[in-house]
């Protein structure tokens, strides 16, 4: 008896090995045909379909009645928008299948943390939704491993027209671009006036440069003990904005190691080595800051005006001392980081027209007005973003952030590479800046080494492709 | 005959018990420990075409700085299983006496092994922020006069995240040698008494050899725990082990690999050199722990 059991459990254990070991070559399989060919054949299809039915009406010269399309129903994904925003997202669904009878969405909401996760388990298990709410580095990610729409070969002029340029071009990959931008917000300078009063500072005067900031930073500290701002490290992007290349035109050169960089690694350094900034900002997380400023522990916040809100919430004292500017310029006249959403659609959707479709239609001018009209961020298309909305302001510190905000908008740019894998690349300079603020690196060796690496690491990657 | 019948019956019933455990066994951890073997040697990305690299990753592995910083900085972890056994030994001996309000201070000590990972690191992490209750208490016995910023020194991070660990493990492992102590005859420590021997000796000399086998299974698990260890210092330091990478280690870089870079098969390389690694050191510890119990005294 005991022979017999201990012999069936071999078996199984055996049966359970080949077939996971089948499994795992078949999945090789499954990607080589899921892939590519499946992208051609319904691109392919989509388009030959509108020019013959283009061609023919054209050719006899009357008006067909259009044929009865097949239903479909569409899979959405956004982050985090339900349910404060159910309302929005259901109303533009609706609208959306009002005006295309033939199609359905369905819509899901992931939190932050979950999207990328799921989705890619979605994908491998061959379940892709259609349209899918992503940032530009998931969306780069995505967009390095072929998994989403070309949205340069497949959606039309029309579509694409309507975004500023910078933004649509923030998720390029040479010729190919794989999303339409959505929402996004800029960052405000806020600070506590009465910080700012103790500190024998004039609260109608905040800091217009780099240089200004230091020097109310360091008054703050000497005279309150607290400090006078949390930096929120993203060396790739202010590298960029500074006007550092990073990288060349031609994607095959690194170029961080220029006068541009250095001067801000130092700047950075110093303030980092004096604790005029605290410590913890290194790898301190988003909520940090916000948490540190509606406590009343740091004087100023610099944050998306969308988030504001949550100190009005938490610490209604703090909110009411709170005052709002521009953000100090890295450079005269440069560029301000865009936290942009997009949204795209995966390779493995079934339906590539349709959800190109509806991914241009919750981008477009309407909708993104009406979204703006609900919650502090701004829009990514032009018309939208004219709207006299945005130049309404109250005296609240949440509402003249939006016109603050709306008014930078023409200088907005998500920061990305336009290479496959970048973060491997960026990781570099990461590393390198942490290595340098807390002592490990000079910032001239920091740069010279992070350019030495990730020229190595963009030479693999450009020779793999 | 009759005997027989009774056995196979008693067996079937034994077995149909056994199955819904062994199923979601198989389908839950076999299945993806099996299918994670094959990937080791492909370039799978769950979107992207699927090639064999063959040794590819484990070469790319050797090669990769980031992979042995986790890896040291793993092994480093292992500081915490003495650690955590000594003073859960300690602890269980405490507990272990008719005291009053004894039975409030297993129920107290064993409240950090029930409380959720995410909210202890949390609460860790207050603790060692610059304007948190460490510094605070530091600064005011005036053993420093400047807050020390440990979750942002490459040099202290890591031991914070230890400190979390440590206070975690220690009622699990408490209770556990609580067992282990209740099972030790009282006979042989009041006969060592009668013979002259202190309450240290009696702990030395009798107790904690007694205790061996249970220290081979709480080190054993420890030491597992501590190369696995992901939570706290994904809730403390993020998933990149910041800051400088110092507290990086194996589970959370076979993480970033899979989630954040895609790599799944390189991921699964590194998860597997990882798992041979616990499989030696299991080994190991078998061999110089297994002498224990009444075995000690043969």
């Amino acid at each position: 008896m005991e022979r017999q059991v201990r012999k069936s459990a071999t078996i199984i254990l055996v049966t359970t090995m080949l077939t996971s070991l089948l499994a795992a070559c078949g999945s090789s399989n499954n990607n080589d045909t899921k892939d590519e060919p499946a992208t051609t054949s319904t691109t392919t299809n989509a388009n030959t379909n509108t020019a013959e039915t283009d061609t023919a009406a054209e050719d006899d010269g009357t008006k067909q009645e259009p044929e009865k399309q097949e239903p479909v129903e569409l899979n959405f994904w956004t982050i985090s928008l339900s349910p404060n925003f159910d309302d929005y997202i259901n109303g533009r669904i609706k609208a959306f299948e009002e005006q295309n009878p033939n199609i359905s969405v369905k819509w899901t909401d992931l939190p932050y943390g979950a999207m990328e996760n799921k989705l890619l388990t979605s994908i491998a298990g061959g379940k892709s939704p259609d349209v899918v709410n992503l940032n530009t580095g998931m969306t780069m990610t995505l967009a390095g491993k072929n998994a989403l729409v070309d949205l340069n070969a497949e959606a039309t002029e029309e579509q694409r027209s309507i975004y500023f340029e910078d933004l649509y071009n923030s998720t390029k990959l040479g010729d190919s671009a794989y999303a339409f931008p959505w929402y996004y917000g800029l960052s405000v300078f806020a600070y506590n006036k009465k910080i700012y009063e103790e500190a024998g500072l004039d609260p109608n005067k905040p800091p217009t440069t780099m240089e200004e900031l230091k020097e109310q930073a360091i008054a703050i500290k000497e005279k309150t003990g607290k400090y006078g701002f949390v930096p929120s490290y993203n060396p790739p992007a202010d590298f960029y904005f500074q006007g550092v290349p990073i990288i060349s035109e031609d994607k095959t050169k690194i170029i961080v190691n220029t006068p541009e960089a250095l001067a801000w690694a130092k700047w950075s350094k110093e303030l980092y080595d004096k604790g005029i900034v605290p410590k913890e900002s290194l790898s301190a997380d988003a909520n940090y800051a916000t948490d540190k400023y509606q406590s009343g522990q740091i004087a100023t916040l610099v944050t998306g005006a969308q988030f504001l809100s949550r100190v009005k919430t938490n610490a209604k004292n703090v909110y009411d001392q709170t005052l709002v500017a521009k953000m100090p310029a890295l450079k005269e006249g440069g560029k301000y980081q865009a936290g942009l959403m997009n949204v795209v659609v995966p390779t493995m959707s079934k339906n590539h027209t349709e959800a190109i479709s509806f991914a241009n239609f919750i981008t477009n001018d309407e909708s993104q007005l009406a979204f703006a009209k609900i919650v502090n961020i701004l829009p990514s298309t032009k018309k939208a973003a004219a709207d006299p909305f945005f130049t309404e302001a109250g005296t609240d510190p949440e509402s003249m952030a939006k016109v603050i905000t709306a008014q930078m908008a023409s200088q907005a740019q998500d920061f990305s590479l336009g290479i496959r894998n970048e973060g491997e690349v960026l990781d570099f300079l990461w590393k390198g800046w942490q290595a340098m603020l807390t002592g490990k690196e000079t910032p001239e060796d920091m740069l010279k080494n992070a350019e030495v690496n990730m020229q190595k690491k963009l030479d693999e990657i450009n020779a793999e492709n | 005959m009759a005997a027989s019948k009774e056995m196979r019956r008693r067996y079937r019933f034994a077995y149909l018990l056994l199955t819904p455990g062994v199923i979601l066994l198989l389908v839950f951890t076999f299945y993806p420990i099996i299918y994670g073997l094959p990937l080791a040697f492909t370039n799978y990305s769950a979107v992207d075409t699927t090639k064999w690299v063959g040794l590819k990753n484990f070469d790319k592995a050797f090669h990769d700085p980031d992979f042995w910083i986790s890896l040291k900085n793993s092994l480093l972890y292992v500081i915490v299983v003495p650690v955590i056994q000594l003073i859960s030994i300690l602890m269980a001996i405490m507990v272990n006496n008719k005291l009053r309000f004894v039975n409030f201070f297993r129920v107290a000590y064993f409240v950090p092994v029930v409380t959720s990972m995410v909210a202890a690191a949390i609460a860790w992490k207050w603790v060692f922020e610059e304007q948190g209750i460490l510094n605070y208490f530091l600064q005011t016995l005036g053993i420093i006069s400047n807050p020390i910023s440990f979750m942002a020194e490459p040099e202290l991070a890591l031991y914070g995240v230890m400190c979390v660990t440590v206070w975690k493990g220690l009622g699990y492992y408490m209770m556990i040698y609580l067992a282990g102590l209740q099972s030790i005859p009282s006979e042989l420590q009041e006969a060592a008494k009668i013979d002259g021997a202190g309450w240290l000796q009696v702990v030395w000399r009798i107790t904690i050899p007694l205790l061996m086998p249970f220290v081979l299974l709480c080190s054993l698990m420890s030491v597992m725990g501590a190369i696995r260890v992901f939570d706290e210092i994904f809730v403390m330091h993020g998933p990149k082990g910041d800051p400088v990478s110092s507290t990086l280690v194996t589970s959370v870089y076979t993480y970033k690999l899979a989630f954040q870079d895609f790599n799944f098969g390189y991921s699964a390389a590194v998860g597997l050199v990882v798992s041979l690694l616990i499989m030696i050191f299991t080994i190991l510890l078998f061999r110089y722990t297994r002498k224990g119990g009444l075995s000690y005294y043969e």
